[in-house]
């Protein structure tokens, strides 16, 4: 019985970080935009509305999934080290800067695949040739260190 | 004779069928004829049974066709079927490039113009005064990208939402910004027009939605005017130098600035205020400009520190005043500590109201430490303060602020000064409606600042929208 509840115990661990631990999520652009790579503070500074233009000068458009989504909650803690409803200010007002809201990740990949100046973020199994898949701090999804596996 | 009469009728009989099967009675047929015909028929028969054959032959691959055609399509319902598959994905492509064409331009449209309100009315209650109900402002803000590189804003603050003239209201309508920028570089964006002073954090972010308390800091009011706004030209920009660091603990490490030429303070100073002071957005008591500027550095990600100066004369003799103002944030997860310090030194002279022995003071100085927590009880979310609402929070709130102004000579020698503890309980049911509480204990030595030494309880609720 005890080596039973041992072995129950093992696995609960075993399995645990499994079970917490939700899919890889990409970070996706048009696949024709002229960025290949971005840091985790430049994509922060992105969704906080600090930086809302490439390097190209054309306008970002932050895409975003509603509050409800857990990939959303995902990307907010660990990208933003935010709720998942804060709003962010643009610089010197009172005026929540806007993300562009997406009801799925279909409609999300769909707009980013049309949109060239937009950028959002997918799971994994989701993303297909319609977008680019970034690196982040020199790292895509797969790799083993990736920050939002 | 009954014999012959039987046999006379079988004669008869058979005369009478004779007409009717004559090869029978014309000519029996002999052995040849019959096996003749008997092969004629077999012959008959085989062909009939062949073709019987046939037949069955024939209808039984007909069924196993129709079997295969119910398996599988033929190749004719085949094309149909690709051609049909190859339309609904060209009407599904064309849907979605619609819908995406209306993305972009309802995006466009979004990331163009942005027009926000916000409302507040603050209840309060002092010891010796009475309490009052005040309809504070509403004000208005647009944001408006004219194209990529061209910004346009304004706010526009309609003092207690009434007359302005006419009436004993108290109203006021007062433009606190409005400017243009034209962006060349993120690090360069020349801006013009009625522009906040960059001076200190607490001017720059002074909107009562952002604010977790609703009275300002007596330092943010007596030293530095807010909310001060000047009619000037200048820079603004940033520089994300954490970017060329991303393997580094400074990869967050960012520079804003800001510098501005403007109008500049007046004359108009006295020891228990600078508010007067404030140029005014079409003229200017000298011809000296004023100069300001504020630089903010991220260190990482939650420290915030800022640093700004102004010089500038304040009166046509061309007495100076220089200003040096710190602030910084720290967020740690739920806590945040904010503050800021400012001072201000003045060269004597700035005779106010024509008498020679009011002079300005020559020093003022102020700031304030503050420190929010945010939190919530999950046991309230299925109240009537949780529940409908995504995110509600609970801010607790302490703060202590003084200022100290020396004296202009109007009364005694001697510095005016006042402190000031506040105790805060804020609620946000979603991040843009907040209700507020408070509770003041102030302390003044000489001339009162704000409330002298008298205590009491602000209420306010602010709605941004």
């Amino acid at each position: 019985m005890i080596i039973n509840i041992f072995l129950l115990l093992a696995l609960l661990l075993i399995e645990a970080p499994c079970l917490a631990q939700g899919e890889p999520i990409a970070i996706v652009v048009h696949p024709d935009s002229p960025i290949n790579s971005l840091t985790w503070s430049q994509l922060e500074r992105i969704y906080k509305g600090k930086q809302v233009t490439w390097p190209n000068g054309e306008s970002i458009v932050a895409t975003n999934r509603p509050p409800s989504n857990p990939l959303r909650k995902q990307f907010y803690q660990a990208v933003l080290r935010a709720k998942v409803t804060q709003q962010f200010l643009r610089p010197g007002s009172p005026i929540p800067f806007k993300t562009k809201r997406l009801k799925s990740e279909k409609a999300m990949k769909r707009f980013v695949g049309r949109v060239p100046s937009a950028i959002g973020y997918l799971a994994v199994n989701d993303v297909d040739i319609k977008v680019k898949v970034l690196r982040m701090d020199g790292r895509l999804p797969t790799d083993p260190d990736y920050k939002l596996q | 004779m009954r014999w012959f009469r039987i046999v006379i009728s079988i004669f008869l009989l058979s005369l009478s069928f004779a007409p009717y099967s004559p090869s029978v009675f014309a000519a029996q047929p002999s052995d040849n004829n019959t096996l003749q015909r008997l092969d004629a028929f077999e012959e008959q028969l085989r062909l009939i049974q062949k073709n019987h054959q046939q037949a069955l032959d024939n209808m039984n691959q007909r069924l196993e066709d129709l079997k295969n055609n119910e398996n599988t399509p033929s190749r004719t319902n085949n094309t149909e079927h690709n051609s049909l598959d190859q339309r609904v994905e060209e009407l599904e492509d064309q849907t979605v490039n619609l819908e995406a064409d209306l993305d972009s331009m309802t995006q466009s449209l979004q990331d163009r113009v942005h027009l926000n309100l916000y409302a507040t009315l603050e209840f309060e209650s002092f010891q010796h005064t009475k309490p009052v109900f005040d309809a504070r402002n509403i004000e208005l803000f647009a944001d408006v990208s004219l194209a990529n590189r061209l910004r346009v804003f304004a706010e526009i603050e309609f003092e207690r939402t009434a007359k302005t003239s006419g009436g004993n209201r108290q109203g006021d309508v007062e433009v606190e910004q409005g400017w243009m920028e034209f962006r060349i570089h993120e690090m360069f964006k020349p801006r013009a027009g009625v522009i906040l002073v960059p001076f200190g954090r607490f001017n720059l972010e002074h909107f009562d939605p952002v604010r977790d308390l609703t009275a300002r800091p007596i330092a943010m009011r007596r030293v530095v005017p807010v909310t001060w706004a000047e009619a000037g030209a200048g820079f603004v920009g940033n520089a994300f130098v954490g970017n060329h660091l991303s393997n580094t603990w400074l990869k967050d490490l960012t520079f804003d600035y800001q510098f501005f030429v403007v109008n500049g303070l007046t004359s108009r100073l006295s020891d228990t205020s600078t508010r007067n002071a404030r140029g005014a957005f079409g003229s200017d008591n000298n011809a000296n400009k004023a100069t300001v500027g504020r630089l903010q550095t991220t260190i990482v990600s939650g420290v915030e520190l800022g640093v700004s100066g102004y010089w500038g004369n304040y009166d046509a003799q061309d007495h100076s005043i220089r200003g040096l103002d710190t602030d910084w944030k720290f967020v740690f997860g739920p806590i945040e500590v904010i503050g800021e310090y400012a001072w201000l030194w003045l060269e004597k002279g700035g005779v106010e109201n024509g008498s020679p022995a009011i002079s300005v003071p020559r020093t003022l100085q102020g700031g304030y430490l503050q420190a929010n927590y945010h939190f919530w009880f999950n046991g309230l979310n299925e109240t009537f303060l949780g529940q409908g609402f995504s995110s509600p929070t609970f801010t607790g709130v302490i703060r202590y602020g003084r200022a100290r102004i020396a004296d202009d000579g109007d009364m005694g020698s001697r510095p005016n000064k006042e402190s000031r503890w506040t105790f805060g309980l804020n609620y946000r049911p979603v991040e843009n409606f907040v209700v507020k509480m408070e509770y003041q204990i102030n302390n003044a030595t000489n001339e009162a600042l704000e409330r002298g030494d008298f205590n009491g309880f602000l209420t306010s609720v602010t709605a941004a929208f």
